[in-house]
């Protein structure tokens, strides 16, 4: 099924890029489209670049581990196309250059600017490339099973082919089509989760509570490999085991063990959280590297926490009842830490 | 039927590079009638104005809503449709804002280029 729609995809797109393949009659066609394409079309294709894993996925991973101001990213992201506008679209364009490099040597009028210039248009581009075909090996090998190279190659050759026979008419036309296709993909399942959740988790997401100390004994169940900090003796039962204290150190607690924190320990920090605290709700961040919050929001993304015996904290009940995992299914993706048994590392 | 040439596929700008790299000759600044140099100027100032008004709008947006959010912590507490401002005014409101700007800016460098009215 998903294989079927990658190779939909990759049809079409070859397709879309034919048609402009047809359209080609000069040099200019090849490397400006003629600069007849609408602006309508134009904005279609460069949002195509801009709407990508990275912009989608990664902000949204962010603001999962670093709080709401992480959506700084996306203002930025924006706000750089108004500098671009300004500085630097115009003016190209009225020189008549095709190519950034044309257009180096044009306004500045040095051969040396011009080698300069392509060169870090080259090593942008493959600093561009390599992410992306990684990607598109690591996400044929999940979905499909294929050796890693056949995604890098068949994404690859789409790619190559399109762009050395279409030129910039293909290389637009397809933009634009996927720019269309990924927003549908992006915002489809977005709307359908937030209306899938219920009131109750989305009031909740509105008000991330952070706390820094288990309140009462807490019982946590950890749902993935998880590398714990503890950064002062904590009180704690795993899995059954003896009570024990930790000293301060790294620990890994592997998928599927229950941690029992004891009332008043500290809230260890989680691997890949940075150790200055970030204030989840607040878009600025404040950087006081005293006190070590963890928000619960950070928490839940590696542990479940559990009902705990005296709760009253129905946060806390809504949350274990919906994310816990079928005891036999194993954990989709392990983290990959070396240790996996409980104790200091 | 007849038979398109095929040519290499260089931009023209390239291979006016390439001849002036063979032969050592620098590039040449366009030449222009007085009077059309004398527009071109007019237009290029207009423009370089335009322009650096809006990046300094575009920084006075950039880096006064931080500043601003940083001097009114209470923006987290109020709330619009159960939503905090402070989320709504990063998430939501730089945006229209945003686009809003590139529209003066665009109306502003094409009106510099239209030609004056003739008296």
């Amino acid at each position: 099924m998903i294989v079927a729609a990658i190779v939909l995809v990759v049809l079409v797109t070859v397709l879309i890029g034919a048609r402009g393949v047809a359209a080609i009659r000069s040099t200019s066609d090849f490397l400006v489209a003629s600069r007849r394409i609408s602006p309508a079309l134009n904005a279609a294709a460069v949002s195509g670049e801009y709407l990508s894993a990275a912009s989608f996925l990664g902000v949204a991973g962010l603001v999962l581990k670093d709080g709401i101001g992480a959506l700084w990213y996306g203002v930025g992201f924006t706000a750089g196309y108004i500098a671009m506008l300004a500085l630097v679209a115009a003016p190209m364009r009225r020189t008549g250059a095709l190519t950034v490099p044309d257009f180096a040597e044009a306004r500045l009028g040095s051969a040396g600017l011009r080698r300069l210039s392509g060169v870090v248009v080259l090593v942008i581009a493959t600093l561009y490339l390599v992410p992306q075909f990684k990607a598109a090996g690591l996400v044929l090998t999940v979905v499909s099973g294929t050796p890693y190279w056949v995604g890098v190659v068949v994404a690859g050759a789409a790619v190559s082919i399109t762009l050395a026979l279409g030129g910039m008419r293909a290389a637009t036309y397809v933009q634009a089509f996927q720019f269309g296709l990924k927003l549908l993909l992006f915002i489809v399942p977005a709307i359908w989760l937030v209306l899938q959740v219920g009131a109750d988790t989305r009031r909740e997401a509105l008000a991330p509570v952070e706390f820094t100390r288990f309140e009462r004994p807490s019982p946590v169940e950890f749902r993935l490999d998880v590398e714990l900090t503890v950064t002062e003796p904590t009180p704690v039962t795993v899995s059954g085991r003896p009570p024990e204290v930790l000293a301060p150190g790294r620990y890994g607690a592997s998928a599927g063990s229950t941690w029992t924190f004891a009332e008043g320990a500290a809230v260890p920090e989680v691997a890949g959280v940075s150790v200055v605290s970030r204030r989840m709700a607040i878009p600025v961040t404040t950087m006081t590297c005293v006190d070590r919050n963890i928000s619960t929001r950070q928490a839940a993304t590696s542990f479940t926490i559990h009902k705990p015996a005296t709760a009253n904290t129905d946060h806390w009940r809504r949350r274990s009842s919906r994310r816990r995992r079928p005891p036999d299914q194993p954990a989709r993706h392990p983290l990959p830490f070396g240790s996996h048994s409980v104790g200091p590392n | 039927m007849t038979r398109q040439r095929r040519v290499a596929v260089t931009s023209p700008q390239t291979r006016l590079a390439m001849a002036r790299h063979r032969t050592g000759a620098r590039m040449q600044l366009p030449h222009l009638a007085p009077a059309d140099l004398e527009r071109a100027r007019r237009i290029h100032r207009a423009q370089l104005r335009a322009a650096l008004g809006a990046v300094a709008l575009l920084a006075v947006l950039i880096i006064g809503l931080p500043v601003l959010l940083a001097a009114f912590p209470g923006l987290d507490g109020v709330r619009v449709a159960g939503v905090p401002v402070s989320w709504l005014a990063l998430g939501v409101l730089p945006y229209p804002a945003l686009v809003l700007l590139a529209r003066w800016q665009l109306r502003r460098a094409e009106r510099a280029e239209r030609p004056r009215e003739l008296p």
